[in-house]
């Protein structure tokens, strides 16, 4: 018996500080769908599973889910086998699974609306779907009974969804399974679906295999599907972690405390993702504080290296910095410009209760204060450190470009 | 800049072209009375350096003269930076403007219509406004130092660059042009996005598209978000139907069950309830008939002993009518006893009245008796006393009819011709003297001499008989003789007064005055004995008031006294015997007959009694009779009663008991049969089963309105899952984060340049701040100068506004509340020092447009000593209508034709 399993693929999912560039990211999905199915057909799997989580949520769009439909009609000897999970429940009337796409599917679509198994293969594929977005139960209890009705000797293949209860780190409410469910069971393979990195527990026959399309620059296990082969009951799962995720998302630093060293090692990082620039979600955080001269050029160039990019995002951290002689310049030739960053000090620390390194000789007066305040357009309330910052390096750039 | 030349043509009061000028540089006086266009003249001049050449506001038109359409034009030479510049302006119709320069002693056009008009305000630091004529804030220098007619003790607000640097100027702050640029950028920054006035984003600006963007996405993603939670709500409605649909449904069949349970028991419970009511119809009518029976035997019994008592009672009433009838007679016996007693003591009572009446008769005739011969003897004194009376009546008609009055009368007349008689003895001369003065005369009378002094002007009478001689002192002598009128009048009189006396004696009837009084006297002597003799009279007839009445009642007492002695016909005894014994008589009479009377009243009461009695009896009898016949009829009508009775019970009444008893006693045993075979709380049965019928129906319809709202929620379900509502939230959500962004990164760089550029500002305007005393210490001074008040000093704020006045700046007083006066010194001093801090760059024109008009002759000469101190660095161009005020001061100009 052999078998595809994946989960997760949220099809229809937002994605945050993407604005209208997320629609792109979110059809790169469907391509990585039908790269999957070309994998199962070229593996002559007995079974395509998604285990639960296919689409993001009940109420995606009805493209979305023909979208889906038509992919698995493209490959009528691909056999799919459909989980609800908890993004997608099936909850009656209002779920997906019962749009006219999924009522009226072609034969090779099947979808647990409810608990139940199947015969594949001499095999039989036994699933617990989920039919709300929360619940304390464990979804894999249920093949505890089933199993015992099933033929002895035969490979018994579990499906559901849910968290792994790893102590401490699931919450009680989000369907937690027990991680010996598959031998608690008595089943060859339990294959199941909820969190995006690929896990492997009960001495490999509880496999999470993630999301297969990264979705987050904070993953590292994202971007498989688990291609399992079972060799009769009782014998262990052979389990193959296949990659089929196409898009990277890569976060590089930017120093400008070496920044011709920087350049040369981004510069490489890129080289090698500039032949499929689409593919790739890139994150350059740029730090450190340096002069309008090596600022200025600095950014310049970054904004060049990404322009090919369109998911790509530089994340300015850096700040302006005077040198010495500039900061000494800066008190002696222009004292107004001196006391002007002593009262920014001074406002910062009244407003957002920072505190107050150099205070002032002269500090500005409480109803000075106020006036500045209240005559700057955003409110008060809202004033964050960040502000003051803004405040701090506007004056320094501009005092730096005009000196 | 300093002016040079003003010509102006069709302006205000000058059709035709006149001019003003040249100007010199220090003090130029232009002194006119009011209303000959000094100040029209220099308005002109400003509105051609500052205001467009096609402006065609209110101030332009109203240069145009009075009534016409003629075009303004105006040309104004100046010099500024040692250059020589000529302004040339036409207004309203065909307007035009020129600038020229002049160059190697020509004046070369250097720019036309807006361009020079551009040129022009660069050279003077000007700026117009959008639309309309220019204001003093406008005129850049000018602005502050021309002072305008009327706004003498106004101070124009330090506005725009000018008023920027000259305040600078002023307070001699040299300021970072660093800092101001970086002020100015910042300021830029800001203003790109937000408005300067109210700090709002700008319409159309970037921000405002994006903020306006973010509002519309928000609103959606919320219409969104609440569409999805209505779905939720409907999914979680959803899925509670199905447990309770199967729950009502279960429900709905035990009560089904359980109402057609009650509903057999019920029916069974009715049938045994009729039977019942059957069995207890036959009980009540056996019990009926008993209870009917039981009376009849009840009043049988009754009956019975009733007409036992009613014979007892008639034979009793037999023997009282009997025994009544005897007592009734014996009563009649003794009421004809009784008659007989009252008649004889009535009879014995009434001869005995008889008796009294006789001896009050007798009584009554002596009293009169008596009093018929009091009478008459009364009258008899009476007839003598009125003969006296009538004698004295006839003796005062007698004596002669003096009274006093007439008495008095005559001895009046008889004293008068005494007076004559002696007067006419008497009678000589009277003179009368008047003198002028005192002095003293002789006067010779009838053989006498007299010497009498006389009081000037008081009147002096002498008389004399006959003739008189007057010797009167240093005159000589008067000799004075009398006529005869007067004695002939007198003795006239006298023989008049002799006459009437002799009358009215004669009158009375007497022959003499003295003969008079004494029938006087005699009169009252009669007078008083009549009114006596009347007296006595009265008394005598007493009530009867005269004589003849008296007799009448005399007469009338005879008449009575003859009746009585007729009809009585007193025997001699009784007319014998005296009035004491017939009152003894009468007496004894009294009491015998009061006895008497007792006697007949007891005898009557006895009667009556005896009278009352037979009544009584009589009635008694009657009663008893009338008892008997009740008796009697009663008992027949009971006997009849009886009979009828028992005439109902043929077969006994007796039997008839019995037999009612045994029916009653077998209806009672089938009806407590009946009620036996009834439940316990029966009754209630019909309504329990009416219940349950009705709580299965209840359920029923719950469990199929339940149906029909999943059925509902099916179908809303469906479609509110097809809308895509998650990608549409995906969506918005997206655009609104990115939009988020975009305006937060926008306000915060905005928001940052506005709060930097404001601290710098704050920070120059302290700096300005800091430097305010030299600039408060030279306007002091120029202002001590002119009002002699060295411990005074002039206080400004921040803005370079003037605070006030006084020794302290807490003890100012504010420039509000100064004297118009010292207003216009003030902003004097004010204009002086703006000029000359402005010197440097080279002289200025200051304009002082009749603007001390509250300064006294004393400051006047203290002003002139201020403004020539002036003059050495600036061009000073006063107009005024007091010339003496400027006389001996700088160059006198004026306007001249052609
Ligand atoms: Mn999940």
């Amino acid at each position: 018996m052999k078998l595809i399993h994946s989960a997760d693929w949220q099809l229809g999912c937002r994605f945050k500080n993407f604005g209208e560039k997320a629609e792109l990211l979110r059809q790169a999905r469907l391509k990585t769908l039908r790269r999957a199915l070309e994998e199962s057909r070229a593996r002559q799997a007995d079974a395509f599973i998604i285990a639960g989580d296919l689409f993001d949520d009940n109420e995606v769009e009805e493209n979305i889910v023909t979208a889906a439909v038509a992919a698995f009609a493209d490959f009528p000897e691909v056999s799919v086998y459909i989980l609800p999970g908890n993004h997608d429940p099936f909850t009656g009337p209002a779920s997906v699974w019962n749009r006219k796409a999924f009522l009226d599917a072609p034969a090779n679509i099947r979808v647990f609306r409810e608990a139940g198994f199947v015969e594949v293969n001499g095999g039989f594929l036994l699933a617990s779907p989920l039919h709300q977005k929360q619940s304390t139960l464990d979804p894999s209890l249920k093949f505890v009974e089933m199993a015992k009705q099933l033929p002895k000797g035969s490979s018994l293949v579990g499906v559901t969804h849910g968290s792994l209860a790893i102590p401490g780190q699931y919450q009680p409410n989000d369907f937690p399974i027990n991680l010996q469910a598959a031998t608690r069971a008595d089943l060859d393979y339990l294959g199941v679906g909820h969190w995006h990195n690929w896990q492997v527990y009960d001495n490999g026959r509880l496999v999470m295999p993630g999301t297969p399309e990264q979705d987050s620059f904070e993953q590292t296990g994202a971007g498989s599907i688990a291609h399992v082969v079972l060799d009769g009951h009782g014998a262990p799962p052979r389990v193959e972690q296949v990659g089929v995720g196409s898009v990277r998302w890569r976060t590089f630093g930017f120093n400008l405390l070496d920044p011709e060293g920087a350049r040369a090692q981004l510069q490489a990082a890129v080289a090698d993702l500039s032949t499929e620039p689409d593919s790739a979600v890139i994150r350059v955080r740029m730090q450190g504080s340096a002069t309008q001269e090596v600022l200025v050029p600095a950014r310049e160039w970054l904004g060049e290296l990404l322009k090919p990019f369109q998911f790509s995002r530089l994340q300015d951290e850096t700040s302006v910095a005077l040198t010495r002689a500039e900061l000494e310049h800066l008190k002696a030739g222009h004292p107004i410009l001196a006391q002007v960053l002593a009262d920014l000090d001074q406002v910062a620390a009244f407003s957002v209760g920072m505190r107050n390194e150099n205070p002032a000789p002269e500090p500005l007066s409480p109803s000075q204060v106020d006036k500045v305040l209240n005559n700057a357009p955003i409110d008060r309330s809202e004033l964050t450190a960040a502000h003051f910052e803004l405040a701090r390096q506007l004056l320094l750039q501009k005092f730096q470009e005009r000196t | 800049m300093i002016l040079e030349t003003i010509e102006l043509k069709h302006v205000g009061p000058f059709r035709n072209e006149v001019s003003l000028g040249p100007l010199k540089n220090g003090i130029n006086v232009l002194a006119a009375p009011n209303e000959r266009g000094k100040s029209t003249l220099l308005r002109a001049a400003a509105r051609a350096l500052f205001d467009r050449y096609t402006c065609k506001d209110d101030e332009i038109q109203s240069l145009q003269p009075a009534g016409s359409d003629l075009a303004p034009a105006i040309v104004v030479i100046f010099h500024s930076g040692g250059t020589r510049y000529r302004a040339e302006k036409r207004f309203l119709k065909n307007p035009e403007s020129q600038f020229s320069e002049w160059r190697n002693g020509a004046w070369q056009l250097v720019a036309e219509s807006d361009d020079a008009d551009r040129r022009l305000q660069t050279l003077l630091q000007s700026n117009v406004p959008g639309r309309g004529a220019t204001k003093a804030a406008h005129w850049g220098l000018l602005g502050y130092l021309w002072a305008r007619q009327g706004d003498a003790s106004e101070w124009p607000i330090w506005e725009g660059e000018t008023g920027q640097f000259i305040q600078t100027r002023l307070a001699k702050v040299e300021l970072d042009p660093l800092v101001n640029s970086l002020r100015d950028i910042l300021w830029q920054e800001y203003a790109a996005l937000f408005t300067e006035a109210g700090g709002r984003p700008r319409k159309n600006g970037e921000l405002e598209r994006l903020e306006t963007e973010l509002d519309q996405v928000s609103g959606e993603l919320a219409e969104v978000q609440r569409k999805r939670r209505g779905a939720e709500d409907l999914q979680k409605r959803y899925s509670e139907l199905g447990p309770e649909l199967k729950r009502l449904e279960m429900e709905f069949q035990d009560r089904e069950a359980g109402a057609k349970r009650l509903r057999g028991e019920a029916n069974e419970v009715e049938a045994a309830r009729s039977d019942l009511q059957l069995r207890e119809g036959e009980f009540a009518a056996a019990d009926e008939k008993l209870q009917a029976v039981n009376a009849d035997v009840e009043k049988l019994r009754i009956h019975r002993k009733d007409l036992k008592e009613a014979k007892r009672a008639l034979i009793q009433a037999v023997a009282a009518e009997k025994a009544a009838v005897a007592e009734k007679a014996a009563a009649d016996e003794r009421i004809a006893e009784a008659q007989t007693v009252f008649d004889s003591a009535t009879a014995r009572l009434a001869s005995l009245n008889a008796a009294r009446q006789r001896i009050a008769d007798l009584q009554n005739l002596k009293q009169h008796e008596t009093e018929l011969a009091a009478a008459k003897q009364q009258a008899k004194k009476a007839q003598v006393q009125g003969a006296v009376q009538k004698a004295l009546k006839a003796e005062l008609g007698e004596t002669p009819n003096v009274t006093p009055q007439k008495l008095s009368i005559l001895h009046q007349v008889e004293q008068q011709i005494r007076e004559s008689e002696t007067k006419l003895e008497a009678l000589g001369l009277a003179i009368e003297l008047t003198p002028e003065n005192d002095g003293a005369i002789k006067v010779h009378r009838d053989g006498a001499e007299e010497r009498i002094t006389l009081k000037a002007r008081a009147k002096r009478a002498i008389h004399a008989v006959q003739a008189a001689e007057l010797h009167l002192p240093g005159w000589g002598k008067l000799q004075v003789r009398s006529g005869a009128t007067e004695l002939r009048e007198l003795q006239e009189k006298l023989d008049n007064d002799r006459a009437d006396l002799r009358e009215s004696l004669v009158e009375i009837g007497v022959v003499s005055l003295a003969d008079a009084e004494q029938a006087l006297s005699h009169r009252k002597d009669l007078q008083m004995d009549l009114r006596s003799a009347q007296e006595k009279l009265h008394g005598l007839l007493g009530d009867f008031g005269s004589l003849e009445k008296l007799e009448e009642h005399a007469a009338q007492l005879a008449v009575r006294v003859g009746a009585l002695r007729q009809s009585l016909s007193p025997t001699g005894p009784e007319r014998a015997k005296p009035s004491t014994d017939l009152d003894v008589q009468a007496e004894q009479l009294k009491g015998r007959v009061k006895g008497q009377q007792v006697i007949q009243a007891d005898a009557s009461t006895d009667l009556k009694n005896k009278r009352r009695i037979a009544g009584e009896k009589s009635e008694a009898r009657g009663n008893a009779e009338r008892e008997k016949i009740n008796l009697s009829a009663k008992i027949s009508s009971m006997e009849q009663q009886i009979e009828s009775l028992l005439a109902r019970y043929p077969q006994g009444i007796e039997k008839a008991t019995k037999d009612a008893q045994g029916a009653f006693v077998r209806a009672e045993a089938r009806r407590n049969e009946a009620r036996s075979r009834l439940p316990a709380e029966y009754e209630k049965l019909p309504e329990r089963s009416r219940r349950a019928t009705q709580a299965a129906e209840e359920i029923r319809a719950a469990a199929e309105r339940c149906g029909n709202e999943q059925h509902r929620l099916e179908g809303a379900l469906e479609q509110a899952g097809a809308e895509g509502l998650h990608s549409k939230e995906c969506r918005l959500a997206e655009r609104k984060e990115s939009l988020r962004t975009q305006v937060d990164a926008l306000r915060a760089r905005s928001w940052a340049a506005r709060l930097v550029r404001d601290l710098i500002e704050l920070r120059q305007q302290a700096a300005t701040r800091s430097v305010l005393e030299p600039l408060e210490a030279r306007l002091s001074a120029a202002f001590a100068e002119i009002t002699s008040g060295a411990d005074r000093r002039v206080f400004l704020d921040d803005e370079l506004q003037i605070v006030g006045v006084g020794e302290s700046r807490e003890a100012a007083v504010g420039f509000p509340y100064l004297s118009q006066g010292a207003k216009e010194q003030l902003l004097l001093c004010l204009r002086l020092a703006v000029a000359a801090e402005l010197s440097a760059q080279g002289r200025n024109l200051v304009i002082l447009d009749d603007v001390l008009v509250n300064t006294d002759d004393l400051r006047q000469d203290r002003v002139l000593d201020v403004l020539r101190g002036a003059a050495e660095h600036s061009q000073i161009l006063i107009a005024t209508c007091h010339p003496e005020r400027y006389r001996g001061v700088g160059e006198l100009v004026e306007i001249r034709v052609g």
